[in-house]
């Protein structure tokens, strides 16, 4: 098994996985994901209520490359996530709940509810850019991180990751997170952007800002994987911007143990497969056993 | 394709409540969209919303739509510069020389100008049957495919203002038996899609699907065919009726 992983407690039959916000949110996006070929299906962040989202637009292809969004955490709420366990469950598929809350209460109810209904593993959103009171709001205090992770380890035996975004106290905050109890890490968040059509001379988001994914964050992603895993040495899922094998193998040497793919997956599931080749080419021309052998390699 | 900007040429009523908008994109798409792809268009700091593709040439792009909520609304009056995501959706690729026999109910009507543009292209050749209401959202042939010709335009109006009387598929049996169609294809709304699927079964023609889009990439997950597990952006919007029957039940 060159390609199998253990992450957060999970035994996983090859490092990638879906990011959240990608489909997500309903039995039969688990069964197209689990069509992809992830190793593990991640739900669109969950909060307490649905929530209906933003108007459109919410996406948009930059002609610069990347992909610009703000959903506005549109999710079916916690009572739907059932349905989705017991689709992956048929589908033999690890599920992993991304949630989201406003303040420590709503992610505790979020995460109770979750645990119940029988995710594999909870991951705390802790950096969306761009929905007023969740997300980077929250993560961008280590404090406010450590309390939110501390809360939700007390009421849950499920293994929690912690999704944190750029900014300037990341380090610090993904130490909070782990002396909270977080069994690993998820880096990186889209980054908080915008876009102006210059002929309307207007934001086109209809939030106006919005997250920054895809190929122009890769390298954000790859530094900061670098320097949290230089600093902490923690169990990372690397995400941002993965488009091909080599992208993924970058996040690896930099300290991932496992991959999200979000954006790549705009042309179909076929992306997975051709990164998991890759992978198993590369691994076999450096003469690596598997793939946590590789996990921080390129750390000097 | 990235998002891009184009210019609005002019907005025309050309049936009660059924508007053509004409645009010049400010940058051509890379290449020719395929017949019934669809676009999202933005309507500045209003809303966004998927709109098939009337036609195409060379940069000058038509769309066809009712008025029917807010964002058709304001496209309706829009004026100046607006944006256009897309094409999405995966379209039909003709082959030369095959014959289609469209059955379109009502704004279904949309995408048929181009796809009789691109078969005019490739030596194909487009029969049309519409069906709409009433006399006053009749459009008539010459205004509907500007600088093409369909085989035939046969217009059937449910009270009876034109020489075919009755729906778009309470007519078309006639035309399915006597044409040696290569495809057969149903555009419209649900329940007339759910209607010609029941009633030609045993040809299995094919559907142009409408459904509310949000992202166009097969990212959101808005556009799932539930409970089947498809995206309409990635692989619709045309199915084989007996791909999408479970859907259109529930729909």
């Amino acid at each position: 098994m060159l390609l199998g992983v253990n992450v957060a407690g999970l035994s996983l039959k090859h490092p990638v996985m879906n990011a959240s916000g990608i489909l997500g949110s309903s039995p039969e996006h688990v069964d197209i994901l689990v069509s992809y070929n992830v190793s593990a299906v991640v739900t669109k962040t969950i909060t307490l209520q649905p929530r209906e989202g933003y108007e459109t637009p919410i996406i948009i292809e930059l002609p610069s490359g990347g992909v610009l969004n703000a959903v506005g955490l549109a999710n079916p709420g916690a009572e739907a996530v059932k349905s989705l366990v017991s689709r992956a469950k048929a589908l033999k598929a690890p599920l992993i709940a991304s949630i989201g809350g406003r303040n420590e209460g709503e992610f505790i109810d979020v995460a109770i509810a979750v645990d119940e209904a029988g995710v594999d593993a909870i991951e705390l959103n802790l950096s969306c850019p761009h929905t007023k009171g969740y997300g980077i709001e929250i993560g961008v205090d280590p404090h406010n991180v450590y309390s939110v992770t501390k809360n939700v380890a007390s009421i849950t035996t499920k293994p929690i990751l912690a999704k944190l975004g750029l900014s300037d106290s990341i380090v610090k905050s993904c130490e909070k997170a782990l002396s909270a109890g977080a069994k690993a890490l998820t880096l990186i968040n889209t980054v908080k952007a915008m876009f102006i059509d210059v002929y309307a001379a207007k934001p086109v988001l209809s939030n106006i800002f919005g997250g920054l994914s895809g190929p122009p964050i890769h390298p954000i992603a790859v530094r900061v994987v670098y320097e949290v895993y230089r600093e902490l040495k923690p169990e990372i899922v690397g995400c941002g911007g993965v488009s091909m094998w080599s992208d993924a193998a970058e996040l690896i040497l930099a300290g991932a143990k496992a991959i999200q793919v979000g954006t790549a997956l705009m042309k179909g599931g076929e992306v997975v497969t051709h990164i998991l080749k890759g992978l198993e080419e590369w691994l076999k021309i450096m003469n690596l056993k598997s793939i946590e052998e590789a996990v921080g390699l390129a750390q000097v | 394709m990235s998002f891009r900007s184009a210019k609005v040429v002019n907005v025309e009523e050309l049936g009660e409540n059924i508007y053509r908008m004409k645009l010049k994109l400010m940058e051509n798409l890379n290449a020719d969209p395929l017949p019934f792809q669809f676009l999202m268009v933005w309507i500045p700091r209003v809303k966004e919303v998927p709109m098939s593709i009337s036609d195409y040439v060379n940069g000058s792009l038509a769309i066809l739509f009712r008025v029917r909520g807010r964002g058709t609304e304001a496209l309706s009056r829009a004026r100046g510069f607006i944006g256009l995501r897309g094409p999405y959706g995966r379209g039909l690729n003709l082959h030369i020389g095959e014959r289609i026999l469209v059955i379109a109910g009502g704004v279904g009507i949309a995408p048929i100008p181009y796809l009789v543009r691109t078969a005019s292209r490739t030596g194909s050749s487009i029969g049309v049957l519409w069906g709409v209401r009433k006399a006053s959202e009749v459009i008539c042939e010459d205004e509907l495919f500007q600088g093409v010709k369909p085989d035939f335009f046969y217009v059937a109006t449910e009270d009876c203002s034109t020489n075919y009387c009755g729906t778009a598929i309470d007519i078309a049996p006639k035309l399915i038996n006597q044409g040696n169609w290569d495809r057969v294809i149903l555009i419209g709304p649900p329940e007339m899609l759910r209607e010609g699927c029941s009633r030609f079964i045993e040809i299995n023609p094919m559907v142009a699907l409408e459904s509310i889009v949000k992202c166009g990439i097969g990212l959101c997950g808005t556009c799932s065919l539930k409970p089947l597990p498809m995206l309409l952006c990635m692989n619709g919007p045309l199915y084989k009726c007996s791909q999408v029957v479970d859907y259109l039940e529930h729909s």
